[in-house]
């Protein structure tokens, strides 16, 4: 097993490979992360596409410093989200596409979570900017508290106080 | 309350760890104690979210971005061969502009050597005379360039004797004058020297015999005598030698280029004769004693 430091020098030095080890290892919770903040799968898989060739353009200049490999990567992700939304204020909607693979197989079961996707990022929507970012860090891609404070540069205690907060406003939202 | 409030929010926390790495929501609220009844719906809500979300990227998407990334890699690959040299010689690229200026700069002025009059490289030969000139610190080293060159002008007025353009005859004529005026100049302060009883009469033999037909006199140097170094006089017998078989060789083509050029430029061309030849005949006059 290596290290995850080892793995990134490799990239660092242009080993596919290891690049290939940092992706499989990322992808889906970088994509699930883009999914909620986007609520457009197309616009998602676009997204996440663009965080993997961006950071496989730049991971040259990445400095490691014991920080999870994963911060950058939500970073670039978190960027690439903040001008997405710049670009088109107005989302689209989100269309079901047998494309998607969501862990299920019934195309009716594949549509109705397609909705509560939808709905949740609808949902989310009218969360605060810094509690849509926690609780898509938190709950879609499932980061430690520690990982969230970090990629958003925030105290864990901030980032306790925000995923409270949104999960009071969420649970009327949803109520409604 | 506000201890309450972060002891809340420190409860969450960890029941939402416990949720987030699987535990179901129900157990995870049996920790909660006194929050139980404000954070039970809370937790619901994140597992809802956990479990909606719980979605994997597609595997044609993964295939797409994976053949992105290896075509993103192919293209590193041909940046670094074609960039990757240069990036690692980048110390290396100003001292090389810097050979490759001198380089050209070098054979400018080399190719310049045989520019005519009538070339666009001519001002870079008079240049490069010059430079040459400016480089050699003594008068008789100077006086010896200055045959060199003195030569190279009547080589140029044979090429544009025949192309009938008397502004360049003119100008050729006063680069000449140029040249042999300061051969004559210098050997006057050296004609000072040579003691009075030492001098010869003025007999030049060969060729120079028709400057001895020459009536215009010529005013003996009186200057303070000097005293030479050996060098000094051996640059001197030098000089004169150079002179003599220069002038020689050089006259007798001037003279040829007055019988081929066209009428309209000959008066120019023996007038650049004449002033020549005066002026070789004092120079060597001034060197007589040497």
């Amino acid at each position: 097993m290596q290290s995850e430091e080892n793995v990134v020098l490799r990239a660092k030095n242009r080993d596919v490979e290891a690049f290939a080890l940092l992706y499989e290892n990322h992808f889906d919770s970088i994509f699930r992360y883009i999914i909620l903040r986007v609520g457009n799968h197309a616009e998602a898989e676009e997204l996440t596409q663009d965080v993997f060739v961006k950071a496989f353009q730049s991971i040259i200049s990445y400095e490691w410093r014991q920080i999870p490999f994963s911060s950058w990567l939500y970073r670039i992700a978190r960027n690439q989200v903040i001008d997405f939304v710049r670009r088109n204020r107005k989302v689209n909607t989100t269309t079901i596409d047998e494309q998607i693979s969501a862990g299920v197989d019934d195309p009716v079961e594949l549509a109705e979570k397609w909705m509560k996707i939808k709905e949740v990022s609808a949902a989310i929507s009218h969360l605060t900017e810094a509690q849509q970012e926690v609780v898509a860090l938190r709950f879609s891609s499932g980061l430690s508290t520690a990982e969230a404070a970090h990629i958003l540069g925030k105290s864990e205690g901030a980032i306790k106080a925000l995923q409270h907060s949104a999960l009071v406003s969420m649970r009327k939202l949803f109520k409604e | 309350m506000m201890k309450s409030r972060d002891d809340s929010e420190d409860k969450l926390n960890k029941a939402l760890e416990d949720v987030l790495k699987g535990k179901s929501p129900d157990l995870t609220s049996q920790d909660l104690a006194e929050f139980s009844e404000e954070l039970k719906p809370l937790i619901k809500v994140a597992a809802e979210i956990k479990s909606t979300c719980s979605i994997n990227a597609s595997a044609s998407l993964k295939l797409k971005v994976k053949n992105r990334l290896s075509l993103e890699a192919e293209k590193k690959k041909q940046r670094v061969f074609n960039f990757g040299m240069l990036r690692l010689f980048r110390w290396a690229v100003a001292p090389t502009i810097i050979v490759i200026v001198l380089l050209i700069s070098f054979a400018l002025v080399a190719g310049a050597q045989y520019a005519m009059p009538d070339s666009p490289f001519y001002s870079v030969k008079i240049w490069s005379e010059n430079q040459r000139l400016a480089f050699t610190t003594t008068e008789l080293g100077k006086a010896e360039l200055h045959i060199v060159f003195s030569n190279r002008r009547v080589d140029e007025l044979k090429h544009i004797a025949s192309k009938a353009n008397v502004k360049d005859i003119e100008t050729l004529s006063a680069n000449l004058t140029g040249h042999l005026m300061f051969v004559v100049n210098t050997t006057q302060k050296y004609a000072a020297v040579v003691p009075a009883a030492e001098k010869a009469p003025a007999t030049i033999s060969g060729p120079h015999a028709m400057l001895e037909m020459t009536p215009t006199p010529i005013p003996a140097p009186t200057p303070a005598p000097v005293q030479l170094s050996p060098e000094e006089t051996t640059a001197l017998k030098r000089l004169k030698s150079s002179i003599s078989n220069s002038s020689d060789i050089a006259l007798a083509e001037v003279k040829g280029a007055i019988a081929t050029a066209p009428d309209s430029v000959k008066p120019a061309i023996a007038q650049l004769f004449q002033s020549a030849e005066q002026r070789c005949q004092q120079a060597l006059v001034n060197l007589q004693g040497y």
